[in-house]
């Protein structure tokens, strides 16, 4: 619990120091949160190089923005709504190039087919995820691979909590619907 | 159309329904196959969509870092931020009343002074004479005391007073509720 506390209160002294422009601080944030604001776009977009392109923009505006920052809510939530809307912008001006390989499946004991197969079912997820439509496709992740609450989503994203719940059931019901082969199987 | 009870569903399996709806969510399954059906499968779906992993970084992370530095613009650690005109306006009006209100007090309280010792206009006007300014004709301390007639402190009635009080304060008080919900909404979470 006090390492907990000890951390935040680190995070805190970071967000303050960087606010009055000191860009080693900023570096020490970018350092706890690069590689979730990474997943986040990279998730939402479908392809590792625009991930990175849309998570620098998203930093740097992040601390273009900082000052502005009022720790009313999660610093990591204020990021991922930065990076969100940078991996959105992205995506409207470039097509993802499609990059499976770049995502690390299986264990060295997984026998050839398993990881075939496990590489092929990935696959086909991320495609599933990445045909939603946008709106459903940035509270899907949000929710399965960050774990944020309905209020975390809603405010991250400026949306009620009532719009979270009809987008994520309107994105489940959808990737159902696309991947009910591997439902059945299961 | 969505279902009312598979949007409960879906609140029900991430935790996140208030335990009144938890118990009517748990009553309606038990007599509901379609329910416990469609339960089931999303719980299989988020098992599902949990296999993808994270992205494999494809730049290390010290260059990403360092590209980003490079990209920082120098911002001062006591830089000014500007304000809006709304908030300005909204902030210069009491202020300006509560001046203006100073002035009007003071210019007629002088005037008192001034009107309250023999000669004193005289005075006042024989020295600006000498300057070249021929007020003969036109008394300055006259004029503002007309044109700031029905103000002067003299006129003034209580009741007068606690309404000017009353409408400056309500006016502040509009900035401040104005202040409150742009500070609790806009300002955390503005589109950037």
């Amino acid at each position: 619990m006090s390492v907990n506390l000890s951390a935040k209160d680190e995070t805190t002294e970071m967000i303050l120091k960087a606010q009055k422009g000191d860009q080693q601080a900023f570096g020490e944030l970018v350092h706890l949160y690069h590689h979730q604001v990474i997943d986040v776009v990279y998730r939402i977009s479908g392809d590792a190089y625009l991930a990175d392109e849309a998570a620098q923009i998203a930093f740097i505006k992040a601390w273009k923005h900082l000052p502005e920052y009022q720790f009313h809510s999660n610093f990591r939530n204020w990021l991922y709504r930065i990076a969100v809307n940078s991996a959105l912008d992205i995506l409207r001006k470039e097509k993802p190039i499609e990059n499976i390989d770049d995502v690390q499946i299986g264990s060295l004991e997984d026998n050839a087919d398993m990881i075939m197969n496990k590489k092929e079912r990935i696959r086909v997820i991320q495609k599933a995820v990445l045909a939603l439509p946008e709106a459903s496709r940035a509270v899907i992740v949000l929710r399965e691979y960050h774990g944020l609450s309905y209020r975390e989503i809603a405010d991250t994203l400026d949306i009620s909590i009532g719009t979270v719940m009809s987008r994520l059931n309107y994105a489940r019901t959808k990737l159902a619907g696309m991947l009910a082969d591997y439902l059945e199987e299961t | 159309m969505i279902d009312y009870f598979t949007l409960l569903l879906d609140a029900y399996l991430d935790k996140e329904l208030p335990p009144s709806k938890v118990h009517l969510v748990e009553q309606h399954l038990e007599t509901c196959l379609h329910c416990q059906a469609e339960l089931k499968k999303r719980r299989h779906l988020i098992e599902l969509l949990c296999e993808v992993p994270p992205m494999k970084i494809v730049e290390p992370e010290a260059q990403f870092i360092r590209k980003v530095n490079s990209q920082l613009t120098v911002r001062s650690s006591n830089s000014w931020q500007p304000k809006s005109i709304l908030n300005i306006s909204w902030q210069m009006i009491p202020v300006g009343l509560l001046v203006l209100a100073a002035f009007i007090y003071s210019v007629s309280i002088i005037s008192l002074i001034f009107g309250s010792i023999p000669g004193m206009y005289e005075m006042i006007l024989g020295k600006f004479t000498t300057i070249g300014f021929d007020f003969s004709r036109m008394d300055p301390l006259s004029f503002i005391l007309w044109l700031f007639g029905p103000f002067q402190l003299s006129h003034w009635s209580w009741i007068s007073g606690i309404a000017a009080f009353m409408i400056i304060s309500l006016i502040y008080l509009s900035w401040l509720i104005v202040w409150w919900y742009q500070y609790n909404t806009a300002n955390e979470y503005r589109m950037v």
